[in-house]
């Protein structure tokens, strides 16, 4: 649905800095188990059944060279290993891997990984890690550049043996476990025939066109229809405790209505996503139980900020973005899109994360009035149906607005109202996720023919990824904007080694006032993570979603 | 008119519009302004190679020409080019929503048809009485009734009862179901979208019927037939409604094939996977050779519907065929 | 000439009209269904013509919360955005009646033209114009707007434009054959003996007599014409600065009315719709009724679906 990665959703946001604390003296992790299962206060766990998940989202790709989508994320967490995941109490603990060890200078971990095997027999082993860490760092400015963040300055990895892991860093990295818990390691059997040439062939193959798709986790998937509906069997190779139930199914609905419509009748039992004006009819229904959680997913909306863009200049200009944010109600937003369920922000880094988020950067007020003032001061008159004039053509544009985005139809029509007030027309282009993210790169992911867009990202506790996708590497990976500026890529690498918290969070929040200062986009609000189950089912860990296997592993029907 | 020459004119007629049907088609999505022509940007994740190949096979370095001449010879060995989307053939894409489609509006047509004629009959029998009334209100509003609107307040009566979307349970495999509750299942699924149709085209029928038998029932031989002293169902069904069944039967065969282009509205409301429902995604990810496939069949199937109808005219119009 | 019965308007030789709009309106006052259709469409028009004074509120003014029930204050309630029922309703009426209206009269323009001179003209112009009509007549209508307004974007002139030519079919078959009527009729044969030219006949003579239809025919269209609006906008293509009710339709649709149980946001644009349909069929079949009691099954312009007349007129 959106364009994010995982969910980073913390109930008790404290035990975060067990994550990103400390330099190479990180601890030698022991495992406390992959997942353990909860135990019920009342009622009996009842093995077995089919766990169905509707949702407006979509796994946009089974290839995790090409997915963006967070549902596809999602999936891949549940299709292969990782090395390490997040406890229910946002601890470090191993699911692949049993135990890891850091060497005195920080500059190399070693992993020690459960034996297991592939869905399709075949053995896994520590080559499959080396083969995939070594492939994404090879075409990092290519094919793999979704996944190279995660592995930023390691340098290499090795396997001593079938069941050792060796990655060594080019210099100490404070966040190593955080971006290992994104580095899925895919089967080289598999993927290895496919690379065509210069890796090219990574993007192109589908996963899907040889089902059942190997994996390693809990579940594979044995049918898949992106716009339908996703199977997930369960898988007797899996290295960790079984899951509960025996399958899990993804639901694809176009519409909101149709999905409530079907939960509540009984044919689904989890929804994730929960539209905010429903939320009331769900929990006036005894069946069915509704949760939210704080989360990172921040609504934007974004410029091109390619500086080479031939049409519409004047959006470049930092002073016409800055009157577009006055025009922009984002308590409007907040209260009629998201029913109270968000907040104002003006950081692509939510606030759940702490100390990482800049508090000096805020959302300037809703006031058209300073738009107006700053529109004129800059030259750009009313004609005479109202509409300014810069450059010689009136202010008139389209905003590509993905149709997989929770509420862009109503956020769109709030901004559009307010940009009516400057003397700016704007128009939807509404295309589905895959060809709204497309056309943003058009042509050929060179950022040069789109003006504006509107979606959303969700980052993690850890700031890295989300500060990522602004740097000059991410075009034609996660880059929706454009932009490229060789000193916040200067910063972001520096952050990206600094251990010492303090001096990383100096660097952190110098990054988001460049941001501020450039405004690649305007940050709308931050939103709450509303899903709903029927009370028959107990073991959901919506905070834990795409941080680890549990999710889908835990939940159970009750007696 | 002799009936040969009514068929063959008939039939070179048909082809006629075939070729216009295909020209159009080609016109309006590889020669016609705005950027459907640059379908090379579509090419999805491609390697160079594949995009290459893609470029030289629909010939797009050539003159428009020439590219109509490609375009007919590929539809000649039933090839309709490659999904942007998905790279796969478009006909593999089309034809699964094709075969979903047909039954669930040959569902709808059937209730139409049963129940318009019914009513449409009575209602002219009866003509003037509370039946020709009721059944000429009855007809008017479920015609005016806009069909997805209609659609969504099934939706809202049958919530809970009968499923609201999609074409089956996508997890009814893990019970191990019979044929028969497969069977089911489906029929659950399509009876909502079907009925939408079915009604919005009864009210069509209904006042046509009505209209028809009108007609037939003021004729002379009803007439001649009510002073031999037969019995008024006698009367309706033997002379009249014989006589009214051609254009009945015409018309039916006519709205064929609108009504599978009609079916749009009711799969987006149902959500349920059809060829309207693919053309509609189709539109918002700019997939051209999926829409131009999809819009071709539909067009085609106008045609045909239409040439049957010119046939089924002919044997049944005395008048013609002497 | 065909043997086959013919789409016919002349069999029974209908009186000269004078005063051909006057005479319309005099069917449509005798006859108790066309009076209450009239009815039903002018206060439609009313409410789209005085919108701009008479809403209470505007039509993106936020004035309550989202989804909120009908009040005294509120008759139809509110949106999810938090906007006035009433208000969306009497501005969606500006928008999809112009549609409406615009429209068929593109459609009539066309259709009148070409069947004024297809019949009056008969011989190859028939023929070819004919054979164009019936090319028209096989792009399914819904399919094609949809593509259109992809391609060529989603502005309120493309729409009217397109649902125009798409329906003129009817109309311009229609015309023709009364004009082929007519074109035997003493008077116009009287006219071309003194030397009238073709201008004269087809303006004095033929265009009066076939006002009628033309003015039925085009009710029947305004109908089909709004339907089809409403269905473009349901899909998403609907020109997105305006609020017709086919969009309040669709509002409903996408975000959540049925769930949050919101009747008030559901029902009120699609029997809007509906009755202003209702309506403008009900006059245009009666006129056509009183005109042709004779009419055959192939006349009535249905809604979405083109008919051609129920065999080949077009042999010759």
């Amino acid at each position: 649905m959106t364009k994010r990665v995982l969910w980073f959703l913390a109930l008790l946001a404290l035990v975060v800095a067990a994550a990103s604390c400390g330099g190479g003296d990180d601890d030698d992790g022991t495992a406390t188990g992959t997942g353990t299962t909860e135990t019920d206060e009342g009622g009996n766990i009842v093995e077995g059944g089919i766990l169905r998940i509707g949702t407006t989202g979509e796994i946009d790709s089974l290839n995790p060279f090409v997915a963006f989508n967070s549902e596809s994320y999602q999936a891949f967490v549940i299709m292969y290993p990782l090395l390490v995941q997040y406890s229910p109490e946002f601890e470090w603990e191993g699911d692949w891997a049993e135990s890891w060890e850091t060497s005195e200078d920080g500059l190399t971990w070693t992993f020690n990984l459960r034996p297991g095997e592939w869905s399709d027999g075949t053995p896994l082993t520590a080559e499959d890690a080396v083969w995939t860490g070594e492939t994404v760092l090879k075409y990092a400015k290519g094919p793999t550049s979704l996944l190279a963040p995660f592995l930023a300055n390691v340098q290499t990895l090795s396997a001593p043996d079938p069941q050792t892991l060796v990655i060594t860093y080019s210099t100490p990295v404070g966040n190593v476990l955080p971006q290992l818990q994104q580095f899925f390691i895919l089967p080289k059997h598999i993927w290895e025939p496919k690379m065509g040439n210069d890796g090219k062939g990574l993007k192109a193959f589908n996963p899907q066109d040889e089902l059942p798709v190997v994996g390693a986790g809990p579940f594979v998937v044995t049918q898949f229809d992106g716009k339908g509906t996703t199977i997930f069997e369960k898988n007797p190779t899996y290295y960790g405790p079984a899951p509960h139930v025996d399958a899990v199914g993804y639901q694809h609905f176009e519409n909101e209505d149709a999905l409530l419509t079907a939960f509540q009748g009984g044919e689904l039992d989890f929804v994730e996503e929960v539209p905010p004006n429903a939320v009331g009819t769900l929990e006036a229904n005894d069946e069915l139980v509704v949760s939210t959680v704080d989360s990172t997913q921040i609504n934007n909306f974004i410029f091109n900020s390619n500086p080479k863009k031939p049409e519409n200049r004047e959006l470049l200009e930092p002073r016409v973005r800055e009157a577009f944010e006055y025009a922009i109600n984002r308590d409007e937003i907040a209260e009629v899109v998201w029913g109270g369920n968000a907040r104002p922000v003006a950081s692509i880094v939510a606030p759940i994360t702490g100390e990482w988020m800049n508090p000096e950067i805020q959302p300037l007020p809703y006031d058209p009035d300073e738009g107006n003032r700053i529109l004129d001061e800059l030259g750009y008159a009313r004609g005479s149906d109202g509409i300014r004039v810069a450059n010689g053509h009136k202010m008139e544009y389209e905003i590509i607005t993905p149709t997989g985005v929770q509420g862009i139809q109503r956020t769109f029509e709030i901004v559009q109202k307010g940009f009516d007030e400057l003397g700016v027309k704007v128009t939807p282009n509404a295309l589905d996720d895959t060809t709204a993210f497309e056309a943003i790169g058009a042509p050929d992911w060179q950022y040069l023919d789109f003006d504006m867009s509107m979606w959303s990202w969700v980052g993690y506790l850890d700031p890295d990824f989300v500060l990522s996708v602004v740097t000059c590497d991410q075009f034609g990976g996660w880059s929706d904007t454009g932009y490229c500026n060789p000193a916040y890529d200067e910063l972001y690498k520096e952050q990206g080694i600094a251990v010492d918290q303090e001096a990383r969070k100096e660097i952190v929040w110098e990054m988001q006032d460049i941001m501020q200062a450039d405004r690649p986009y305007i940050h709308l609000v931050v939103v709450d993570y509303i899903t709903s189950w029927r009370s028959n089912w107990d073991g959901f860990h919506p905070d834990l979603i795409a941080y680890s296997k549990l999710p889908w592993t835990d939940p159970h029907q009750v007696e | 008119m002799r009936g040969a020459d009514y068929v063959l004119k008939r039939t070179a007629f048909a082809i006629v519009t075939v070729f216009v049907a295909l020209t159009l088609n080609f016109v309006l999505f590889r020669a016609a302004p705005g950027d459907a022509t640059s379908s090379l940007r579509g090419c999805r994740n491609c390697t160079p190679e594949f995009r290459d190949a893609l470029y030289a096979e629909l010939g797009l370095d050539k003159s428009k020409l020439e590219q109509y001449w490609i375009y007919l010879q590929d539809l000649a060995h039933g090839d309709l080019g490659l999904s942007f989307v998905s790279r796969q053939p478009v006909w593999d894409e089309l034809r699964d929503p094709i075969l979903n489609t047909l039954p669930m509006v040959g569902l709808g047509y059937l209730f139409s048809i049963v129940f318009g004629i019914l009513v449409g009959v009575i209602a002219a029998w009866r003509r003037g009485t509370f039946a020709d009334w009721g059944g000429l209100l009855s007809a008017l509003v479920f015609y005016s009734l806009p069909t997805q609107w209609l659609g969504l307040m099934l939706l809202i009566l049958f919530s809970g009862v009968l499923p609201s979307s999609g074409i089956s349970d996508p997890f009814i495999e893990f019970t191990d179901p019979s044929t028969w509750e497969v069977i089911l299942d489906r029929l659950e699924h399509m009876i909502l979208p079907s009925l939408t149709l079915g009604l919005v085209l009864y009210g069509e029928y209904a006042l046509i019927v009505r209209s028809s038998m009108l007609e037939t029932l003021g004729e002379d031989y009803i007439l001649t037939a009510r002073a031999k002293g037969l019995a008024n169902w006698a009367i309706v069904w033997h002379h009249a409604f014989r006589n009214a069944l051609l254009p009945i039967v015409t018309l039916v065969a006519l709205t064929l094939g609108y009504v599978v282009a009609g079916a749009i509205l009711v799969e987006a409301v149902f959500s349920y996977p059809g060829i309207g429902l693919v053309t509609y995604e189709a539109i918002f990810s700019r997939d051209y050779p999926v829409l131009q496939g999809a819009f071709l069949i539909l067009t085609l199937s106008v045609v045909v519907a239409n040439y049957v109808a010119d046939l089924l005219y002919f044997r049944l119009d005395p008048r013609i065929s002497a | 000439m065909s043997v086959g019965p013919d789409v016919a308007t002349g069999d029974i030789p209908a009186p000269r009209l004078r005063r051909p709009l006057a005479a319309t309106w005099r069917i449509v006052k005798s006859q108790p269904r066309a009076t209450i259709g009239a009815i039903i469409v002018v206060f439609f028009v009313l409410i789209a013509l005085t919108a701009p004074w008479l809403a209470p509120y505007g039509v993106t003014e936020k004035v309550g919360p989202v989804f909120e029930p009908p009040s005294a204050e509120h008759p139809l309630g509110l949106d999810d955005a938090g906007v006035d029922m009433l208000s969306l309703m009497m501005w969606g009426a500006r928008v999809s009646l112009v549609v409406g209206f615009a429209a068929a009269l593109v459609a009539m323009v066309i259709g009148g033209t070409i069947g004024l001179l297809s019949g009056y003209f008969g011989g190859r112009t028939d023929t070819v114009l004919m054979r164009m009509t019936d090319y028209f007549l096989v792009i399914p209508d819904i399919p094609l707007m949809l593509v259109a307004a992809a391609i060529w974007g989603r502005s309120l002139s493309n729409i009217v434009i397109i649902i125009g030519v798409i329906y003129w079919t009817t109309t311009a078959r229609l015309i023709r054959s009364q004009v082929i009527s007519l074109r035997e009729r003493v008077y116009v044969k009287r006219a071309t003996a003194v030397g009238a030219g073709h201008r004269r006949i087809l303006f004095r003579h033929i265009l009066p007599q076939v006002t009628p239809l033309i003015v039925a025919n085009t009710v029947l269209t305004v109908a089909i014409a709004i339907f089809a609006e409403t269905a473009i906008a349901f899909l998403g293509l609907g020109d997105p600065t305006l609020t017709s009710w086919g969009k309040l339709i669709e509002n409903a649709f996408s975000h959540n009315a049925i769930t949050v149980d919101a009747w008030w946001a559901i029902v009120p644009p699609g029997i809007a719709v509906a009755l202003v349909i209702l309506g403008c069929t009900m006059v245009g079949q009666a006129i056509e009724d009183t005109l042709n009691p004779r009419l055959r099954v192939g006349h009535l312009s249905v809604r979405r679906f083109r008919l051609r007349p129920l065999q080949g007129t077009d042999q010759v």
